[in-house]
């Protein structure tokens, strides 16, 4: 796995290159946990170079989840190729965190409008 | 490790000590098998979560780990299914039975247990017995549902 971390003002973004499985996520959980230990209060990860996750890899998205949903933020999910949205979906995890087709989508939902509307 | 072909039938088989250390090893054997049988992705992605949080399973909850204890993975790429067979030492554990813990309308969010979940909603048949101190699991993936799929989502 290559972990990528984006710098953002407002949320920790990760790009994933790999296969987030048993053996990589530990790096991940620990990376993830300083960010929100830090104060972020919105997570990215963007998927969209991902070509394996299992059971441990969204376990890590669950244990931040929790952690951020009683502070107002989010888990967002951006870029999964189809195969990978699947497990999102039959898992029923797809219904807590936020899906989005590609990171820029996902950092606008965030992001303060320019235009202030 | 071995493989064997002929024509459309090709089968792959394994059997390892020390599951904790060859989990790997043998995810990445059944994704190259996967890989010279020309699968498909989405068949290749469900074929190695199924055997990678089935043997993790073996491990964590049925304490196959160390020299004695052994796990066996056979893949057989049938024309119209995929069958995995998995045996292990381990102590009885029989998933088609244990609670599983999807995230459906109302539940609580698990933390844990997702695994289970995965392998039972991606599988389209599991069967389990317990025979001679060996939990037996044969596992089936329907290919021609999966192709479907694969050529709706082009």
């Amino acid at each position: 796995m290559l972990l990528k971390k984006i710098d953002h003002p407002d949320a920790a973004i990760f790009h994933i290159q790999g296969r987030l499985d048993s053996t990589s996520t530990p790096e991940l959980e620990q990376r993830v946990m300083i960010c929100l230990d830090q104060g972020s209060k919105n997570l990215v990860l963007d998927f969209s170079e991902l070509d394996y996750i299992n059971s441990a890899g969204l376990r890590v998205l669950v244990m931040s989840y929790q952690r951020l949903i009683p502070l107002g933020g989010q888990v967002m999910v951006c870029g999964a190729r189809d195969y990978i949205a699947e497990i999102f979906d039959i898992s029923g995890y797809n219904r807590i965190f936020l899906m989005y087709p590609d990171l820029d989508q996902a950092i606008r939902s965030f992001a303060p409008n320019p235009t202030g509307q | 490790m071995q493989s064997e072909k002929n024509g459309i039938s090709a089968r792959f088989e394994a059997t390892f000590s020390r599951p904790e250390e060859n989990h790997a090893a043998i995810l990445a054997a059944v994704e190259q098998f996967g890989l010279e049988r020309a699968l498909n992705q989405w068949l290749r992605y469900r074929l190695g979560v199924i055997i990678d949080e089935l043997v993790m399973n073996a491990i964590m909850h049925g304490g196959c780990t160390g020299e004695n204890q052994t796990v066996s993975v056979t893949v057989f790429d049938r024309a119209n299914e995929v069958l995995i067979k998995i045996i292990d030492t381990g102590l009885p554990f029989d998933p088609t039975i244990l609670v599983s813990r999807c995230l459906d309308e109302g539940s609580q969010i698990p933390i844990g247990g997702v695994g289970l979940c995965l392998v039972r909603r991606l599988a389209d048949r599991m069967q389990y017995r317990r025979e001679k101190g060996r939990n037996h699991l044969v596992i089936s993936l329907n290919k021609t549902q999966m192709e479907d799929v694969c050529s709706l989502k082009k």
